[in-house]
């Protein structure tokens, strides 16, 4: 018997309506890997993310977390049980400073978001912790701006940031450096590779200089069916996986030079 | 530009509100005592409206079970007006519990019809069940004290009775603000800024709205307390679409998600009304007016003023502004 898998898919299926967005996925990714999730455009990738959330359920499949099912708990039930993501196109508290958007995030880890007896100001563990996150991620300098007056760069570092903050087993990242500039590339990429080694990452991303210097293994999504899994150096070599691209278009795009 | 700490601003608004009645007559020190009792509704109801981002158009409910219950009380229980007060915010609170369970479950126009629903249905209620409310003809309640039995402090006159409600009001406002400012208030500002993040951060977010639900509830029926023993009367009017609606114009005309908006909100309809309706028969036409001049010019109410001269600490970054760091723009 194996030890289970942080995360894994059995034979996961998406149906909009006659469309299956995703066909029978099995995937497994084990504690502390680095797995990117690459395809074109359509392939099912971020509707993969949006069922093993919980943002949507499966039309079939299980998904384990742990070894334990999760196929059928809400959405803040799994971000309890460890998983995090961060969206494809940010989704913050813009009416909010960067500190309080970290603290929300931070509160609700640390069992405080119910409390009502002081202010908020004054718990200052949460405070400091944010403070100390919004550091990691290279936005302690505007911590008390809006958070709707980010630039986009920084709006994807302040999803890291609140991802960060719930102490997650699983980190989802959906395309993180979509906008960004090379240099915002560069600093996400150190960012992950800092990240502890225990927490388990699985990112979409379409910039190959970011996929392959940030995952150990990639799996290769394909019309909603999972196509190819392997080392980088395999994937990259495979002939099935240059030919799916080949007449999509997006393959040039997928395969520019590293 | 220093702006003055906190408790200097509370200090000055105290001292205002502990002399302004002194050179009132009768009749404006009871507007005051009004104003007061409404202005601490309509910040009730900004936990909902302005912090949680629930339309709500049915807080006469719990206004009104508030006001029947105090009623009730002082005609078969005890003339004691905190005792009244109590008991009409635990009424309240079942009722906001009850209704909330149902309510926070739909959003936007769903929940706004739905809490219209609810008001209206305590409105047949007040009328119909006439054993106990009195029907369309209300019941008047005997005069209070300030504690039961023989000797109980009579709440006599309209000075002593401002200066029982201004407690009350003190009592209640400070509640709600510790609300708002608390982790807690934070979680729900950020489910009015963004209820499917919060999901994924983990929150279960309707276990967080019945609770906002629950508390402006309960100030709400606290408040409705208040107003029955200031009127010394209750009729099916106070639990009327017309309470409903105006403690929503006052919410935003004095600016939502700010608390004290609400309570200028609350003191420049009442205003309007008491000036224009001795001197013209269609004051709410006037009001109509005056609210969409407000919706078009502020649309951050009153308070969007006062929060132009600061800066952009956001409407709820006061949570982690006003007592910890300042934004260092």
């Amino acid at each position: 018997m194996t030890t289970a898998a942080v995360l894994e898919l059995r034979g996961v299926s998406k149906a909009y309506g006659s469309l299956l967005a995703v066909d029978g996925v099995d995937l497994r990714v084990e504690r502390g890997e680095r797995r990117a999730l690459i395809g074109p455009n359509g392939a099912g990738k971020t509707t993969l993310f949006d069922l093993v959330g919980g943002r949507s359920r499966v039309s079939g499949g299980r998904i384990l977390l742990d070894g334990a099912d999760v196929t059928t708990m809400e959405e803040h039930r799994r971000a309890r049980r460890g998983i995090a993501k961060t969206f494809q196109h940010s989704n913050l508290f813009d009416g909010l400073s960067v500190l309080d958007n970290v603290a929300i995030a931070v509160q609700h880890h640390a069992g405080v978001a119910r409390r009502v007896l002081r202010p908020a100001a004054r718990e200052t563990a949460v405070t400091d912790r944010a403070d100390g996150l919004l550091a990691t991620v290279g936005l302690g300098d505007v911590a008390g701006a809006t958070a709707g007056a980010l630039s986009h760069g920084e709006r994807r570092q302040l999803e890291v940031a609140i991802a960060l903050a719930t102490e997650p087993q699983l980190l989802l990242f959906d395309e993180p450096v979509a906008g960004m500039s090379p240099a915002e590339s560069r600093a996400f990429v150190g960012l992950v590779a800092e990240l502890p080694a225990a927490l388990t990452v699985l990112l979409i991303e379409h910039d190959m200089d970011v996929v392959f210097a940030v995952a150990s293994r990639i799996s290769v999504l394909h019309a909603g069916r999972m196509l190819a899994e392997g080392t980088p150096e395999e994937v990259r070599a495979s002939a099935g996986v240059q030919e799916a691209y080949l007449g999509g278009g997006s393959g040039e795009e997928l395969f520019r030079a590293p | 530009m220093r702006r003055p700490p906190p408790w200097a601003r509370v200090a000055v608004i105290a001292a205002v509100l502990l002399v302004a009645p002194l050179p009132l007559n009768d009749f404006r020190t009871g507007l005051l005592t009004e104003i007061l009792i409404f202005g601490l509704l309509a910040a009730s109801l900004d936990v909902l409206v302005g912090y949680t981002g629930l339309p709500s158009l049915g807080h006469a409910t719990y206004f009104g079970v508030g006001g029947y219950v105090a009623a009730l009380a002082a005609r078969g229980m005890t003339d004691s007006a905190p005792v009244g007060l109590l008991a009409a915010t635990v009424g309240a609170l079942a009722v906001a519990g009850a209704t909330g369970w149902l309510a926070v479950r739909t959003r936007g126009v769903y929940f706004l019809m739905l809490t219209l629903a609810f008001a209206q249905l305590l409105f047949s209620l007040a009328v119909t069940w006439a054993p106990v409310t009195g029907g369309a003809n209300g019941l008047s309640v005997p005069r209070f004290a300030l504690l039961p039995g023989d000797r109980g402090l009579l709440l006599d006159g309209p000075l002593v009775f401002y200066y029982y409600v201004l407690a009350a009001f003190a009592l209640g406002y400070f509640l709600l603000h510790r609300l708002v400012t608390s982790p807690f208030g934070r979680s729900l500002v950020g489910l009015r800024e963004n209820e499917a993040r919060m999901r994924s951060i983990g929150y279960s977010v309707l276990g967080y709205k019945l609770a906002a639900f629950c508390a402006a509830g309960a100030v709400g029926g606290f408040a409705g307390a208040l107003f029955v023993q200031h009127q010394r009367f209750i009729s099916p009017t106070n639990v009327s679409f017309e309470i409903s609606a105006l403690v929503l114009i006052m919410v935003i005309m004095g600016g939502s998600g700010t608390l004290y908006g609400p309570v200028a909100g609350a003191a420049l309809v009442l205003l309007i009304r008491d000036e224009l309706s001795s001197r013209f028969q269609h004051w709410e036409l006037l009001l109509g007016l005056v609210f969409i001049g407000f919706v078009y010019f502020l649309p951050r109410g009153a308070a969007g003023l006062l929060r132009r001269a600061r800066p952009a600490a956001a409407t709820a970054g006061s949570i982690a502004g006003a007592g910890g760091q300042e934004a260092s723009l």
